[in-house]
């Protein structure tokens, strides 16, 4: 095995990039009633007017969606003349930073909101708004990156998977999962589901877009969805996807042996970082 | 963070070794990097797993980050780079010295001048500067403690009709070590946060015989 130079995550960059910040006075329930199309290519935080707090946010997730190599002379080693290091940020700098912005914004929440989810400052409100925006853009890179068409003939398929702990709310995958199915009309992703207790379905399947709208789901409910086919499919969930082989999904029933499965596609334009490069 | 190139030559079949020379080449090193990839990220999904931190603190699920990092992007003159996009990663896989710097202290504006190990499980996964109720402890040879300041909790209700609020007293606290600060630390390479290269190259070898025999099935060229 090889190490070598890292390469950017270009499709995660491209994800990220295409969003436009948006001020809004709107609350979470609120902004759920606005076009997707709108909501999913704008970067917001519920009730947070502040245009350069957001920029500087928007800015910041670059780093830890995809570190970059920089080069720097007080890190010079003879093993590394260049001082090749990483300049990313984890959440804990994440929060420090963009705490700091908010105070250089005069920002102070309101006495009964300190600590809370409301508060722009709180360790819950930042944590929240930094793993939302980065999975979302790092979850569309591997998503992406997996809608090429020989790599769909070696993974049609893919799983929903639990990868962590719940933060917060559990919720009832499964339930979500059999919904999803119902409203996709994907019978066979509810017969795997009977089977085998799994959550496998076809990559192009519509069952994907449909958990991610929390379709079958009652308002209350759907109220976290975020409308992406791909994780994260609701705040905080840890839930995750991953690739399902050929040989798998013949033998779950899901593909036949002369069937290509399509390509996939986000409902807006995502620049291909391969075109612009 | 790092990339890695696995060489998987040597594992394929007689047919694969043709299509992989072939113009089909770039196409199927694209799948076996996916599937590589794919391996590394089911071995970090067994990391977050089994090794959460020591302290008992709060998960960062680290690990799911270095996961959520992984991808495949780039094919360049027949080789395929998987690349995992984390800060930290190289360090945990190589180990070496961390020194102080690339963090600002945003009380002084200036570069961090020391590492700061959690003592406690409410300190792991947070930075000091993101508390205002540390008092710093000097001990010895550059190395301080971070200790909490004596004080007590209070909650603020919400506004009552008058315009007042109530204030509930709550825990006093005080005196814990929570951060030690030392000037580098020194971190033991760990290679068992990546799978042997072997598993990788079967991963990979496996994932392009799928595509393979896809195209074989609908009556591709092969």
């Amino acid at each position: 095995m090889n190490l070598v130079a890292p390469i950017p995550f270009a499709e995660a960059l491209a994800r990220h990039d295409v969003r436009q910040v948006m001020p809004t006075h709107l609350s979470s329930r609120q902004l759920q009633e606005i076009d997707r199309g709108i909501t999913k290519t704008s970067l917001f935080s519920a009730r947070n007017l502040m245009q350069g707090y957001l920029e500087a946010l928007k800015e910041k997730l670059r780093l830890l969606i995809s570190p970059a190599q920089v080069s720097r002379p007080d890190r010079a080693t003879a093993g590394n003349p260049d001082g090749l290091t990483t300049d990313g940020r984890n959440d804990a700098d994440l929060r420090v930073e963009l705490r700091q912005v908010l105070k250089e914004h005069g920002y102070a929440p309101a006495p009964e909101d300190r600590g809370t989810i409301k508060d722009f400052a709180s360790d819950q409100r930042l944590n929240l708004v930094v793993r939302t925006n980065v999975e979302i853009a790092q979850n569309y890179g591997y998503w992406q990156q997996g809608q090429d068409p020989l790599v769909l003939d070696a993974f049609p398929a893919q799983e929903l998977y639990r990868a962590g702990d719940p933060v917060g709310k559990v919720r009832d995958w499964p339930k979500r999962w059999r919904a999803a199915a119902a409203a996709a009309g994907d019978e066979d992703a509810l017969r795997v589901q009977d089977e085998s207790g799994r959550m496998i379905a076809r990559k192009d399947s519509p069952i994907w877009q449909s958990l991610g709208d929390g379709d079958g789901l009652d308002p209350d409910e759907a109220s976290d969805a975020l409308h992406n086919p791909y994780p994260p499919f609701a705040f905080n969930s840890l839930m995750d996807i991953r690739d399902i082989g050929r040989d798998q999904a013949l033998a779950l029933g899901l593909i036949r042996a002369d069937e290509q499965v399509q390509p996939s596609h986000e409902e807006f334009p995502v620049p291909n970082p391969a075109e612009a490069a | 963070m790092t990339g890695i190139q696995v060489r998987v030559i040597d594992q394929a079949s007689p047919l694969l070794r043709k299509l992989l020379e072939s113009t089909q080449g770039p196409g199927l090193l694209r799948v076996g990097a996916r599937g590589a990839s794919n391996r590394l990220r089911e071995h970090f999904d067994h990391l977050q797993a089994t090794r959460p931190n020591d302290l008992g603190g709060r998960r960062t699920n680290f690990w799911l980050g270095v996961k959520r990092g992984v991808q495949a992007p780039k094919i360049q003159g027949g080789t395929a780079t998987i690349s995992i996009n984390h800060v930290g990663f190289r360090q945990r896989l190589q180990g070496g010295i961390i020194r102080p710097g690339r963090s600002v202290n945003p009380k002084t504006g200036r570069p961090t001048t020391r590492i700061a190990i959690p003592l406690r499980s409410e300190a792991y996964g947070k930075r000091p500067a993101e508390r205002d109720d540390l008092d710093y402890v000097p001990i010895e040879n550059g190395r301080a403690l971070l200790v909490e300041s004596a004080h007590t909790q209070i909650r603020i209700g919400s506004k009552r009709k008058d315009g007042s609020r109530k204030i509930t007293p709550g825990e006093e606290r005080g005196g814990l070590a929570m951060y030690l600060l030392v000037p580098s630390v020194n971190q033991k390479a760990d290679p068992t946060v990546l799978p042997p290269t072997t598993e990788l190259g079967a991963a990979a070898v496996a994932a392009m015989d799928s595509a393979v025999a896809a195209q074989v099935a609908r009556g591709g060229a092969a």
